[in-house]
């Protein structure tokens, strides 16, 4: 049996933890030596943990002197962290496979819902933290969505911005120790702003992303999501135990950068690393619909999510013909007119759609 | 001994106690670590060769299973601190090996020295937290 510190004990830790750095940050007003004496008269725990904690930061002093990477090497590695974005397959992380920041989000998630639970019990203490970080957001949520041919941005309440493309979905849930995204549908760019206290996640039904600063997007499909780096640095890792073949090579981490994309789909991880790819998949952002020697069917799709009048081409060989252009993706009367151009294809206008079909062929 | 550190306290004189809270609660403990001491040499039990020169400190006092003990306490902490994420890791290792300030770290890692508090205090409560849990399971 696991034996760990009760909840109520986990919030003290964290205050006393709180209460002592803020000794060494600087003078204490007034106020805060009151409301630290106050909560060390609250209960002989609070007393004890602080003493505890004083001794631990004794044996820290020693222990440190034999860490031995050098301060360089370790500021480095600190603000790599702040790129480094976490992708987790699977709809709970697991201790398994999980990246250190993801770790310390999970601390923060804990508290969290210790604190919620601890409030009507704690109040007087509480109110003592609350005091000394002043940071602390109300818990929100609510969703956002775009109607089919509608784009929109959004600022989010901690600075990040999310912009929808059409017919897309999230829900966003923020507290003071997370910022939850669900991407329900569609297709999702995060420009997310740093806290690195606060991970931003965005889970896109198999897959979960945890994010400390980076701009990527998201697009879930339905059997398959993707995932495109535009800034900093992305890992995707599949959860450990959740798959069928758990260690195959298709569920080893992956990191992948800038101008790199990721597909996962249920059985398997593919990383492009062609940067044309990634441009082509967040064009929607400057509602451009690049394609080039893409199949014509694929290409309809992209026009048809955001125009209500919907291209239609049924033949499947046609379908499958590869086509290059870059057009505004609102603009379906410039790719009809394309369309038209083109030798082999004949396009005909019926009742508020375009057929397209092979010229010569009939209708 | 938390319990009595804490019943002294709580009789404290108002006024020391007003002006500097934390280093009351030390003194407040550290006599009585030093009263217990007087007790076990009374006891005669052994008691490492304190240095008669410098004013006692804690460590002084500690015998050598006392210090048996510490050495595997200082090891367990390294073990904490190097499992913690880059950035906690980094916070607290500049800070008491280097003796960076918070401000020098905030001004090396790009952030403001509030947020170098947050970080202080997130990575001493996961390791506090992670010690007390390792406990629990050798218990």
């Amino acid at each position: 049996m696991r034996s760990t510190p009760d909840q109520l004990h986990e919030l003290i830790i964290r205050q006393a933890a709180e209460w002592f750095a803020a000794h060494r940050a600087g003078q204490l007003s007034e106020v805060q030596r009151q409301l630290f004496i106050r909560w060390l008269n609250e209960s002989p725990v609070n007393t004890a943990e602080y003493l505890a904690l004083t001794a631990f930061a004794e044996d820290l002093a020693s222990a440190a002197s034999n860490v031995t990477m050098s301060a360089e090497q370790l500021i480095e590695d600190a603000l790599r962290e702040q790129d480094v974005a976490v992708l987790e397959l699977g709809s709970i992380p697991s201790g398994a496979g999980l990246q250190s920041a993801d770790a310390c989000d999970r601390v923060g998630f804990f508290a969290a819902a210790l604190r919620r639970w601890a409030v009507p019990v704690l109040a007087v203490a509480v109110l003592v933290v609350a005091g000394l970080t002043s940071t602390a957001l109300p818990w929100q949520q609510s969703t956002y969505s775009t109607a089919h041919a509608e784009q929109r941005s959004w600022r989010l309440p901690d600075g990040s911005t999310v912009h929808l493309n059409s017919g897309s979905k999230i829900a966003v849930s923020f507290d003071d120790d997370r910022r939850d995204v669900e991407l329900i549908r569609g297709q999702a760019v995060f420009h997310v702003a740093k806290d690195p206290l606060r991970v931003f996640r965005v889970r896109a039904g198999a897959i979960e992303a945890t994010a400390l600063g980076t701009q990527f997007d998201v697009y879930r499909h339905e059997q398959t999501t993707l995932i495109s780096v535009i800034e900093g640095r992305v890992r995707v890792t599949p959860e450990a135990g959740t798959r069928a073949v758990p260690h195959s090579a298709s569920s080893a981490p992956v990191e992948i950068v800038a101008g790199e994309q990721v597909r996962v789909a249920a059985d398997r991880t593919v990383v492009s690393k062609e940067p044309e790819d990634v441009r082509k998949t967040v064009a929607w952002l400057q509602r451009q619909v690049i394609f080039d020697h893409d199949p014509l069917g694929e290409v309809v799709e992209q026009f048809n999510r955001y125009n209500e009048i919907q291209i239609r081409v049924l033949d499947a060989g046609l379908r499958s013909e590869r086509i290059s252009g870059n057009f505004s993706a609102y603009d379906m009367e410039s790719f009809t007119r394309f369309l038209e151009r083109q030798p082999e294809l004949h396009v005909e206008r019926v009742d508020g759609a375009i057929v397209v079909t092979r010229s010569g062929q009939p209708r | 001994m938390t319990q009595e550190a804490y019943l002294r306290f709580l009789r404290a004189d108002r006024n020391e106690l007003i002006r500097n809270p934390e280093a009351y609660l030390y003194t407040v403990a550290l006599n009585l670590v030093r009263e217990r001491l007087v007790l076990q040499r009374r006891w005669g039990q052994t008691v490492a060769a304190a240095d008669a020169e410098s004013e006692p400190a804690l460590a002084d006092f500690r015998t050598p299973e006392a210090q048996v003990a510490a050495a595997a306490r200082i090891a367990e902490v390294l073990e904490l601190v190097e499992m913690l994420p880059p950035k906690l890791k980094a916070v607290l290792v500049l800070q008491y090996r280097d003796g960076y300030t918070y401000e020098q770290i905030a001004k090396r890692l790009g952030v403001t020295p509030h947020a170098i508090k947050k970080y202080v205090s997130q990575a001493l409560a996961l390791c506090r937290k992670r010690l007390l849990r390792r406990e629990g399971i050798d218990r």
